[in-house]
């Protein structure tokens, strides 16, 4: 029997989770499957807990979206990692072998992670700082409150556990900035934005064209291909690291690299022709200034976002690839 | 000065890196939570979901830090270089098959052909006091002297001569014979079956015969087992030394002791693991003669590794293998393995299978193989 859709809103990073009084999304024939699949007995997981988290699922899912058909919520319980899910809920519930399996299996991923993302020793420190979150002893309207209540199944739990600990790094970073020195701030801002002067006023004109149509080019990408572009030259990722992220083959990361920053090429150069009214010389010398440009003081603003994504330049010596967008 | 053409390229580079720190920052919209980003990076959103987290991302730098320490935090199979193939011995080398098979049949036909009248046949155990061969004879026979030993060589494989078998089989003619002669029981060389005989000379290599063996003796190590089995256990010749070049290798990443147990393994079942660092190599019985494709070492003794078929093996205890329930026949090419109860695998068709209770049972991962090209 199909109970009430849940079609109630929420927004994006919220973390609300439904109340036991809450209509339920899944019905009752659906829930069963899920709850057979999820193997949740083996945490001693009462089957109502498991339907609290599966509605949390589904409410965060179908939030922004009206009227979800049965048939959608069918099949997106059925992609769901409802095992983890269930592993997840038990935890949330403080069983004992839950979390005895959790600290097995994930504590050492866990922690290896969180050394990968800080960089230094302290990302055991990290990954130790979120098993309090993880437990719930904050409490909240007199209930133990979980992040394990924030997993809803759509990813992997390591994965999730990595977002979480990326998220809190981020987070950390951002605490550390803001009790930085006030000058010291202020100079790495004008290292980062102000390039040096040159003498030429009619070259620096033509470099910020460039740049200017640079800008464009760069926000008229397909969102996949800008992403492939940060994650190579902001985040300096490597050729297998960027195929990870975007599902494919580091060869195709490669190729469509290479396609990209020739697209850009020749975007810039169409944008200085038709916006500038510019010849082929002047389009040249636009980039040649540019490029000078860059060349004098990118070295300067490379180190600085590497800083401020925590990778500089040793991320980018760490790729071990090819590198054939060069 | 302007830049020359070697430095557009690179500078070219920078301009763009410049071009995204510029357009990439605080978007102004509210970020993704760690559940969308994290489901995106699994690549298992809906379509549209998806397109609307990249369309976010791109512009915005807390994210892309985010993604970016995903991707660098997974997991990873340590890859080596490929082994070279195991060396082989000067006089099993091929080139010396030509001369000694062409000695070989040299001696055949002299000894049938050149022979005398009222001569034994060849073979025939020769009386004492009977004629013994013309001086032509004897005299070829010397002068095919050399040949001598090959044409011993060749016979080693005759059933009526079981303790000359002990020698490899090394020329046409008794490759002939041991196809067409009946296969003695338990005739082995070196432990080899009598079965795998045939497939050694057609493999031709001493390397080749080297792992067979080393498989039958790994599969047997204190008592042969039936025929059967052992002949399940041996890889096909004619590919076991390739395979045997093309081990990769799962290194433990995070060993809880601090110890690093390394296992290598090849696409005929072979599986060999080492604990100090890659120096020596001890055999371990994989039970499988199916190309194994890839591993994932969890701890210094758990590992996962799999292969066609649908092949899923593992270890507990870093030295014996099991091999586990799959959820498909189809071919796998990965997996990462986070521990000896939790695992991912991936098919040749992309499709992934997840189990948390050490391969009991496998959940087929969810969506977003359609984002895959």
């Amino acid at each position: 029997m199909t109970r009430e859709a849940l079609t109630a809103p929420r927004v994006a990073g919220s973390m609300s989770p439904l109340t036991a009084t809450h209509t339920r999304s899944v019905d009752e024939r659906l829930l069963d499957r899920a709850f057979r699949r999820s193997n949740a007995l083996r945490w001693n997981l009462a089957r109502e807990s498991f339907a609290r988290a599966l509605d949390r699922s589904v409410s965060s899912r179908f939030a922004t979206e009206a009227g979800a058909t049965p048939q959608a919520i069918s099949d997106y319980v059925d992609s769901l990692n409802l095992e983890e899910l269930a592993l997840a809920c038990a935890c949330a519930e403080g069983q004992v072998s839950a979390w005895s399996f959790f600290i097995e299996c994930y504590r050492p991923g866990l922690r290896r992670a969180a050394r990968v993302i800080t960089g230094d020793d302290a990302g055991g420190e990290l990954a130790d700082s979120i098993y309090a979150e993880l437990y719930g002893l904050e409490e909240r309207d007199g209930c133990r409150r979980s992040l394990f209540d924030y997993f809803h199944g759509r990813s992997r739990l390591s994965t999730w556990l990595r977002s979480i600990l990326a998220q809190r790094n981020v987070d950390r970073a951002r605490a550390a900035k803001r009790t930085r020195p006030l000058d010291e701030a202020d100079e790495s801002v004008h290292d980062t934005r102000a390039p040096r002067e040159s003498a030429d006023p009619e070259r620096r004109r033509f470099a910020g064209m460039a740049q200017q149509a640079l800008a464009l080019a760069i926000r008229r990408l397909a969102p996949p291909d800008r992403l492939r572009l940060s994650s190579y030259y902001l985040q300096h990722l490597t050729l297998a690291q960027i195929g990870r992220l975007m599902g494919e083959h580091e060869a195709t990361v490669s190729r469509k690299l290479d396609r990209i920053r020739r697209d850009l090429r020749s975007s810039v150069e169409r944008l200085l022709r038709d916006t500038h009214h510019l010849g082929d010389a002047q389009v040249q010398a636009c980039l040649d200034a540019a490029l000078e440009d860059v060349g004098l003081n990118l070295d300067e603003v490379l180190d600085s976002g590497g800083e401020k994504t925590g990778t500089g330049k040793k991320g980018r010596e760490d790729r071990s690839e090819g590198r054939s967008a060069t | 000065m302007k830049p020359t053409d070697a430095e557009r390229g690179p500078a070219f580079d920078r301009l763009i890196a410049r071009g995204l720190a510029g357009e990439t920052g605080d978007s102004g919209v509210a970020c993704p939570d760690a559940d969308l980003l994290a489901a995106w990076f699994d690549h298992s959103l809906s379509a549209a979901e998806t397109e609307r987290i990249e369309a976010h991302v791109s512009f915005c730098g807390t994210c892309q830090q985010i993604l970016g320490d995903l991707a660098r935090s997974e997991p990873e199979v340590t890859r080596a270089a490929p082994l070279p193939a195991p060396a082989r011995p000067w006089h099993w080398h091929w080139r010396w098959l030509v001369p000694l098979a062409t000695a070989a049949i040299v001696v055949v036909v002299a000894q049938r052909t050149l022979r005398a009248p009222g001569e034994a046949p060849a073979g025939a155990p020769v009386e004492p006091g009977l004629a013994q061969p013309s001086s032509t004879v004897a005299e070829m026979r010397d002068q095919a002297a050399p040949a001598k030993s090959a044409g011993e060589m060749a016979q080693v494989v005759r059933p009526a001569e079981p303790a000359a078998r002990q020698t490899e089989v090394s020329d046409k003619a008794a490759v002939e014979r041991a196809r067409t002669e009946p296969k003695p029981v338990g005739g082995v060389a070196g432990g080899v079956p009598g079965g795998i005989v045939g497939g050694i000379v057609g493999g031709v290599e001493k390397g080749r015969a080297e792992v067979v063996a080393e498989n039958v003796a790994t599969a047997a190590p204190t008592q042969a087992p039936p025929m059967a089995a052992r002949v399940a256990v041996a890889p096909k010749p004619e590919s076991a030394a390739r395979d045997a070049a093309e081990l990769v290798r799962a290194t433990s990443g995070a060993a809880p002791s601090g110890a690093t147990g390394t296992w290598r393994y090849g696409k005929n079942g072979v599986i060999e693991r080492s604990a100090d660092g890659g120096r020596t190599w001890e055999r371990q019985r994989s039970g499988v003669t199916t190309p194994l494709a890839d591993g994932s070492a969890a701890t210094d003794l758990v590992c996962w590794i799999v292969g066609a078929s649908g092949v899923v093996l593992r270890t507990t205890d870093g030295r014996t293998w099991e091999r586990l329930p799959s959820p498909t026949s189809a071919d796998l090419v990965s997996v990462h393995a986070w521990s000896e109860s939790v695992a991912t695998i991936t098919a040749v068709d992309r499709t992934e299978y997840e189990t948390t209770n050490g391969g009991q049972s496998w959940r087929r991962r969810g969506p977003g193989l359609a984002l895959l090209p």
